[in-house]
């Protein structure tokens, strides 16, 4: 009887002998992280943030670099220079990019390694066709690609529907496209729901068609509106691509004991971050040249509400006010009254100068001060023309922005 | 080539070959001259005089003649002795020698047998008369004794052959407890287990704390780090031949043991005295019923979980004639670990499990064909399976009707081979020791399928996702290697392994040269060098490093071709103090090409899809210098090793295409050895020390558009602390010899060694901004403080 408790005290001993510590980790040397994304006919602008190391505490958001040398020159062209703006934010209205042009980026600050890229920004996306075959229960659309052949060519698909101010998820129908589209995805061992679900944008390589006329064929079950939804087809470049996926790659592996982790595929030489470009075609109400136009224009703050730890608030009522103009250069200009939780009864007045980009259909701001606003995006009411933007309900924290023209 | 006719020829091959065995057999029986003058063969077995079970590796001598020979994995020797020689010299480590005079030219296999040491005097010492080791030309070779393994400190009483395996020079564990081996430079898919010849898929029991090798049931290890013989040939990094036991021939015995998760019995004893015997050994684990009250008392109504496994090795043999001896030996081992989860609220009830099976079965055909010719033939058959379930049951009433709801998921995948083999054992001359053979296997792969059944009010949903067919595959080689005595100073091993592998109608097939030479130098230094080639046509896919069952066997195809590997070895070895002592260095090389490496992203658990667009293909590259230093003899026994070696891989697609390090390499690898034979007790030491295990961390990270971004110092570049602890225990024997208690503590300075290591987010909310402050720290989560175990062992 005594052995066999004996054992019965050591299996429980067992039980829980697992113990965790903190350990130490290399310091970490910062490093330039740039994210400079190009379209034809847009505005330069590069966010430049740094490096946080484990270990450090950083915010959830970038942490800006404000006083580096940032230029870019095209191939025999001259260099323009990118000013700060705010936030990160380095923006330029000069000579506009060029479809098949190529671009190289410097970026300098003092304390960090200096850093470099060159992209290619592609030729438009080669879409000779597109048809949309609209049933009560399903609609399908065929986008046909004269796939240049003798480069690797890489592209980007994805619906927006401006109406539901949601992305269209989607399901492409090739299968000699499933091994990389399956790819990009994490898989769930029971879920078997997960399997082939729909795709919210999808990332492609030519490889299975490179050089042939090839039709790309999407589903949808839940039927988008036709009249508000838009088709976009981007030609991206390869850093685009690699970095995209890898990112998507990285956020899917996140913490999971299963799967190997991913490093972002950066092309920024001596740092981090991406400097790619693409060439968008659209099917739809709201190419990006139509959002461009519609976006341009003075707000004033509607709405300012969520909920903080399950506790909510709303500051419109307590004073909550501000302005803010977006320019067709890509600039921003505003101000931010907000409660200061100091001071009772006062407001804290915030600068909005600085930028911002539109990508997808949503735009991001950028700008110095400390405020929710900066890197939050929002989404473009069709029916109002007012922006709606918001933080993730993951963050612990949930707020709505509203700026109504 | 086509598949259909490789498939129908080497079948008809191999059958050719075993008629070609047996006909020059009986044509030399009858052809034999009467004796005459002049050199002449004798061969036999030699055996244990207590239980009639062969020795392996026992030393065989023409007295006072620089003439002799060991033998082999059956026990068996031959050897050709001058024309006047009279008396064989024989001896084997534990044993009393012997001295056996040939009265006679023997016309039948000799049976000789020698007395264990502990049974023919009361010592405390061991001593050692068997082959010295700078007369073998084989180098890279480990023998494991068994008493070693079971008087070494062990974790929670178990003693563990491949935890005894780990203790010696090039051969290092993978994670804390885990009994995976990594050889060399080599990864965990990249050693052939062998046990009775079938091979051994997956060798991890209770998620690779212990591994599937009961020691009561195992006569002889052998462990091949490099130099391979021709006749082992399908992996990369190493060979770990292990043979069970043959059974008691003379009277019946029992032995067993109870420790603190697991009891074990092992029956043996003639079946036919002298003629035929049985051994019968199983062993299971207990923890999940010690657990279970205690979890019902810590959360009534929670559920519960447990784990076990169990194993049974059985074998019998018979002499069928003094030429013919026929043995049967099969394993089994079973994993399984379970969670059952009731909701009384919900009336729901989920269960998930997962486990997996080991199996293998041998019947082997051993017979001397001549005193000079040994030959063997092998019926093998193996299996590794595992599943992962999970059923969900929900009951509820609805319309003043009950119903029941049960969904049930279930991914199983495995292996399952049989193989046909002949050896062949030939001494033509006594200067040449030839041996040749050829086998033939036939794989059944089943990647991964996933199965799901739903049941639903009236509804019944079957569906079965990713179902890939069974993937057949025909492996077959044929090898032939030649030890040449050139002169008393050199001699060399030179050998070929032709293999061949056919697959969805794609046929892979490779000559493998396999080279060793030793050179004995002034002051009884032996210099040893080798060279092997080795193919290896079956892959395993793990990143898991753990030993989960989810380790999946896959096999080479049009895309993914085989592993292939050469490895150059060269060093010294020599004995000291009248052999008390052995002392060896050895110096490797081996670079390896197409080993596999999962893509960045890819999910272990989702291999559903296509495998192979989940894995990428790569190579590596090991060398390093092992020096080992071992006493065999005396009251105090065992051994230093040391380990220093560089092992990486280059993938183009990870790390930038640069070589990063292996995730076990390891600079420096120490293990000390000691066990001392005390008046009554018995005390054992072992002392460990490894560099860190290389992992991927994220070194920093940046936010981009609401997502953050880790920032790797590339793959594989960051250290996990040192890894070192101190295991001790003692053996008091009880009932006059016939029982022994064991305390065993594991860890005895209770060092945190790391398991993993994991990335911790503290976040603080900031009203301000609306964000977070986010502090990352990296946490270490170590598993086995120090652990005293008891455990009892016995025999009747």
């Amino acid at each position: 009887m005594r052995t066999l408790f004996s054992m019965v005290l050591c299996a429980a001993v067992l039980l829980g002998c697992e113990t965790t510590v903190e350990v130490d980790v290399a310091a970490h040397t910062p490093q330039l992280v740039v994210t400079g994304l190009i379209e034809p006919g847009r505005p330069w602008h590069v966010l430049v943030q740094r490096t946080a190391g484990t270990g450090e505490t950083a915010p959830d958001l970038p942490v800006a670099v404000p006083d580096a040398t940032v230029t870019i020159r095209a191939d025999g062209g001259s260099e323009i220079v990118l000013r700060h703006r705010g936030g990160g934010f380095y923006h330029a209205a000069g000579p506009l990019p060029e479809a098949g042009a190529v671009y190289h980026l410097q970026a300098a600050a003092e304390g960090f390694a200096p850093v470099q890229a060159s992209t290619r920004l592609p030729a438009p996306a080669p879409v000779t066709a597109f048809r949309l075959d609209a049933t009560p229960a399903e609609h399908r659309a065929e986008i046909t690609l004269a796939d240049p052949g003798t480069t690797r060519d890489f592209y980007e698909v994805f619906v927006l529907d401006d109406a539901r101010f949601y992305p269209v998820p989607f399901t492409v129908v090739n299968p000699e496209l499933m091994p990389q589209l399956q790819a990009l995805d994490v898989d769930d061992l029971f879920d078997p729901e997960r399997a082939g679900r729909p795709l919210e944008r999808v990332l492609l390589h030519d490889g299975p068609f490179d050089g042939t006329r090839f039709t790309l064929r999407l589903a949808v079950e839940s039927p988008w509106n036709a009249a508000t939804a838009t088709v976009y087809v981007r030609a991206v470049s390869e850093a685009y691509y690699r970095y995209m996926r890898s990112i998507r790659l990285q956020k899917g592996a996140a913490h999971h004991p299963f799967i190997e982790p991913v490093a972002a595929r950066s092309n920024i030489r001596g740092g981090q971050g991406v400097f790619a470009g693409f060439t968008t075609w659209t099917a739809g109400p709201a190419s990006p040249d139509v959002l461009h136009r519609q976006v341009v224009g003075s707000y004033r703050l509607s709405r300012y509400h969520g909920e903080i730890d399950d506790v909510p608030f709303d500051y419109r009522p307590d004073g909550a006010a501000g302005t803010l103009t977006l320019h067709a250069d890509g600039t921003a200009t505003g101000t931010l009254y907000l409660p200061d939780p100091a001071r009772p009864d006062t407001l804290r007045r915030f600068s909005l100068d600085g930028g911002y980009t539109l990508h997808d259909g949503l735009v991001r701001l950028f700008h110095d001060a400390d405020t929710a606003l900066r890197d939050m995006t929002f989404r473009r009411d069709p029916q109002t023309g007012a922006l709606t933007g918001g933080l993730a309900p993951h963050l612990a924290s949930h707020v709505t922005v509203v700026f109504t023209p | 080539m086509d598949l259909r006719l490789y498939r129908r020829r080497i079948p008809s091959a191999l059958l050719l070959l075993i008629a070609a065995l047996a006909w020059p057999a009986r044509a030399q029986e009858r052809a034999t001259p009467p004796p005459a003058p002049g050199p002449y063969t004798a061969g036999g077995y030699v055996t244990d005089a207590e239980t009639g079970e062969v020795l392996i590796g026992a030393h065989v001598a023409a007295a006072h003649r620089p003439v002799g020979t060991t033998t082999n994995a059956y026990g068996f020797f031959s050897l050709t002795l001058p024309a006047d020689t009279t008396t064989l010299h024989v001896s084997y480590v534990g044993y009393r020698s012997r001295t056996v005079v040939l009265y006679r030219r023997p016309d039948a296999p000799l049976r000789i047998e020698l007395t264990p040491i502990a049974a023919a005097l009361d010592t405390l010492e061991v001593t050692a008369d068997g082959v010295p080791l700078e007369d073998e030309v084989q180098m890279s070779r480990l023998d494991v004794d068994i008493a070693d393994v079971q008087t070494l400190p062990v974790l929670l009483g178990e003693a563990d052959l491949l935890k005894t395996i780990q203790l010696l020079p090039g051969i290092q564990s993978g994670t804390e407890g885990s009994s995976g081996l990594y050889v060399r430079g080599g990864g965990p898919d990249q050693n052939l287990m062998l046990l009775d010849g079938a091979p051994v898929y997956n060798a991890a029991h209770l998620f690779g704390f212990f591994s599937t090798f009961n020691t009561d049931a195992l006569s002889n290890v052998e462990v091949y780090k490099g130099g391979f013989p021709a006749r082992y040939g399908g992996r990369l990094s190493s060979v770990l031949d292990v043979q069970m036991r043959d059974g008691n021939l003379k009277r019946f015995e029992g032995r067993g043991a109870v420790g603190l998760i697991a009891s074990r019995l092992t029956v043996e004893g003639p079946l036919r005295r002298g003629r035929s015997s049985f051994i019968v050994s199983a062993r299971r684990t207990y923890l999940d019923l010690i657990t279970r009250p205690l979890q019902a008392a810590r959360s009534p109504g929670d559920g519960y979980a447990g784990y076990y496994f169990y194993d049974f090795n059985a074998k019998a043999n018979a002499l069928a004639s003094p030429r013919d001896r026929v043995f049967l030996s099969v394993y089994a081992g079973h994993d399984r670990f379970y969670l059952v989860e009731p909701d009384d609220e919900t009336d729901t009830a989920d269960r998930f499990g997962f486990g997996w099976r080991n199996a293998t079965a041998t019947l082997r055909w051993n017979r001397i064909v001549t005193p000079r010719l040994f030959a063997r033939a092998m019926l093998l058959f193996s299996r590794f399976h595992y599943e992962v379930e999970d059923r969900q049951e929900t009951r509820y009433t609805f319309a003043g009707q009950a119903v029941r709801e049960r969904t049930r998921a279930r991914l199983h995948s495995g292996i399952r081979d049989w193989t046909a083999r002949v050896d062949v054992d030939y001494l033509p001359h006594p200067a040449h020791d030839v041996r040749f053979g050829a086998s033939v296997t036939r794989h059944r792969f089943t990647p991964g399928v996933r199965i799901f059944h739903e049941e639903r009010a009236e509804t019944v949903r079957d569906s079965t996702l990713g179902r890939q067919e069974n993937e057949d595959a025909l492996a077959a080689f044929v090898y032939a290697e030649d030890a040449i005595t050139l002169s008393p100073r050199l001699s060399a091993r030179l050998g070929v392994h032709v293999s061949g592998f056919g697959v969805d109608g794609r046929v892979y097939a490779a000559a493998e040269p396999r080279l060793a030479a030793r050179l004995l130098l002034p002051g009884r230094w032996a210099l040893k060098a080798s060279y092997v080639a080795t193919r290896q046509y079956l892959h395993l896919l793990t990143n898991s490093g753990i030993g989960l069952p989810t380790d999946l066997w896959v096999p080479s195809t049009a895309r993914i071709r085989p592993e292939a590997a050469w490895q150059a070895a060269a060093g010294l070895a020599r004995r000291f103090a009248d052999g008390r002592y052995e002392a060896s260095i050895e110096g490797f090389y081996k670079p390896m090409r197409g080993v596999l490496a999962y893509t960045e992203g890819a999910a272990t658990l989702g291999l559903h899809r296509g495998w192979e667009e989940q894995v990428m293909v790569g190579r590596g590259r090991a060398y390093g210098v092992e020096l080992f230093l071992q006493k065999q003899t005396g009251r105090t026994t065992g051994w230093i090793g040391y380990t220093l070696s560089w092992s990486t891989r280059r993938f183009p697609d990870l790390n930038g295409g640069r070589p990063f390090p292996y995730r076990y390499d390891r600079r420096h690898d120490v293990a000390v050895v000691l066990t001392r034979r005390l008046r009554i007790n018995t005390l054992s030491v072992a002392w460990v020390y490894g560099t860190g295990q290389a992992i991927t961390l994220p070194a920093a990270r940046y936010a981009d558009a609401g997502t953050l971004v880790d920032v790797y110092d590339g793959h594989n570049g960051h250290r996990m602390r040192a890894y070192h602890r101190l295991d001790v225990s003692v053996h008091t024997p009880r009932r006059g010899g016939r029982a022994r208690v064991t305390l065993s503590v594991y860890n005895l300075y209770n060092r945190q060694n790391p398991l993993f290591l994991y990335v911790d987010d503290h976040a603080d909310f900031d009203p301000q901004t609306g964000y977070h402050d986010r502090r990352r720290s990296v946490r270490q989560v170590s598993l086995f403080p120090v652990i005293p175990s008891l455990s009892y062992s016995f025999t009747f």
